[in-house]
Formats: structure tokens, sequence, C-alpha cells
């Protein structure tokens, strides 16, 4: 059941890709405000930096929502760690909360729809939000490299991981939620 | 901790529908996109024909659609009523006023409650 505390939340969840980033913005786990991929491609960190600092101006969100780079499981490259750690440092700048999720979580927030891959979880999110079928590539091939559009998945799970771990933390502290800081989820 | 509306949702409407502004823009009887855009990032406010336009394709009410510049423009009349109603109450009280300012009362405390007139009696 969906929360009024949920609804108040304006999330923004970015996951940087090798080419960019896809980000998605929901107010509430039913409602996905924006959703798209921000292609970079030259002096990569900066320029990706900008086009965040453009989505946090238009959106305000509460907060970001990142996925846990520091995580010992976590197989991203070294660059999109550094951007991961680099946005959280921005959103504590400019007092907006920032949220790591790990990847094992978004995996276990998706257990239920039966989707054990980042396509199936793709697949279950078209279910749940079919206008964005037409953003979802074919499956990739084992010899293909992953197709950018992924990362709108990959940025609509992290930001319903988000509100999941949400619920699960009320009941034990009654909105626990602080400015300012960091959490992982 | 309170999240404000967005001044407009005319973008995710249109995600929704599968639209692109070129495509909008055609809708609304506009050679290019470049508005559709300045109406999306909220760098230009439509006017009430175009509001209407956008009302009949996305078929949502515009309050819902400009929820955030609604919210705002309802916050500051209910502010300029209370301003309103405290300047009638210096004037000498006579049954008019008091109706007017019943009336306006009703509107910043209860936003469905009914304006309810006394019955007209032949004298």
């Amino acid at each position: 059941m969906m929360d009024a505390r949920d609804q108040e939340l304006r999330v923004l969840a970015i996951d940087p890709h090798p080419r960019g980033f896809g980000y998605a913005v929901f107010e509430g786990p039913a409602c996905l405000v924006d959703w798209g991929t921000k292609d970079v491609r030259r002096d990569k960190e900066r320029v990706a930096l900008e086009r965040i600092g453009e989505l946090v101006r238009r959106y305000l969100p509460t907060v970001i929502v990142v996925e846990d780079c520091a995580n010992r499981k976590s197989r991203r490259n070294a660059r999109v760690r550094q951007l991961t750690q680099r946005i959280l440092a921005a959103a504590r700048e400019s007092a907006v909360e920032g949220c790591a999720v790990p990847r094992a979580a978004v995996y276990r927030t998706f257990a239920g729809t039966g989707a054990g891959t980042k396509y199936g979880i793709a697949t279950a999110l078209v279910r749940a939000f079919p206008e964005l079928m037409v953003r979802l590539p074919p499956k990739r091939k084992p010899w293909q490299t992953e197709d950018s559009r992924m990362s709108i998945f990959d940025a609509v799970a992290l930001g319903l991981t988000y509100f999941r771990s949400l619920r699960r933390k009320r009941p034990r502290s009654q909105d626990s939620l602080s400015q300012n800081t960091v959490r992982r989820a | 901790m309170q999240t404000d509306k967005l001044d407009n949702y005319l973008r995710t409407y249109r995600k929704k529908l599968g639209l692109t502004q070129r495509e909008v823009a055609f809708l609304l009887g506009r050679h290019g996109s470049a508005k559709v855009s300045r109406y999306e990032r909220s760098g230009r406010i439509p006017d009430l024909k175009t509001i209407f336009a956008y009302e009949a394709i996305f078929q949502i009410p515009a309050r819902e659609l400009f929820a955030g510049i609604c919210d705002r423009a309802e916050r500051e009349t209910r502010r300029r009523v209370r301003q309103l109603v405290s300047r009638l109450r210096k004037r000498q009280e006579s049954p008019v006023l008091a109706r007017k300012i019943a009336g306006l009362r009703a509107l910043v405390d209860g936003g469905d409650e009914e304006l309810r007139y006394a019955p007209i009696t032949d004298r």
C-alpha cells in the first residue's frame, strides 16, 4: 500500500553508464514523472555533473538515489564509481539527501516478480509502467554491448528499491530521513 | 517534509502518450517545438487557448497539468482573501459587510464549504 509520506517525496534516481547516464524522477513509488538518458561524449565527469545539476534545478528532488558503487560486490568501472561519489558529494552540497542502493537490494526488490536478470527487471518494470515500453531495447546478445536505454530501467529500479527500503525501515524508526545525509539502503 | 508540486506535468503526460514535442506542437497548431519545450521547462506559461488544447490532448484537467502553478495561485489568493477580510473588519458593521466577510471566510476556512444565504422573506 502506498504511504502518503512516500507521495510527498520527489526522488531522482541516476544510473551512470559509459556513455552518459539514465535518470528517473518519481513522486511516490507509483508516479513516474520523468525518465530518459543523457548522452555525454567529452569531458564526461564535468558534463555529466552539469546535466545532473540541470535535473536537480528542474525537479528539486528530496532525495538523489544512485547505485552503491562502494559496495564490495559492485562491478562498476573506476570512472563510474568516482562519478557516483561526486554525485553524492554534490547532493550534500546542495542540501539534498543522497542515498546509495546496493545492486543486491534491487534484485531482492524484484525477486517477487521472478526477475533474476537486468532484462527481467526491465520487463517487470514495463508491466508496472507501460509508458516505458517504447524505451525497452531488444534483449542483449552475449556478444553485444549493453544498450544505453537499459540505464533508464536501472534508474527506475533504483528509485523503486529506495521507496521499498523506506517502507521496510518505517515501523522501527518513524521517518528516519534526515536532510543532508548520505545513507545506504 | 512537504514537497511542492512541479509547475507543470506537461512533459510527464506527453511522454506517457509517447508523443514527441514536435507532434504536440502540431496538435497545438504551432510550427516548431521550441514553445512546447519552453512550456515544459516552465520558461513560459501557455495562454488560455493552449491550456485548453493541452487539456483536450491529454484528457487531464488543467489544475493537474499545472499543479504547481495552481497550488501557488490558490495559496496567494487565500493570503489576499485573509488580508481583505482583516481590512473589511475595520469598516463600520452592516449586514452586507457581514455577508461579504462570511463569504470570504468560507473561502479561507474550508474550500468545500458552500456559501449559505439567508432566505429572502417578504416584508
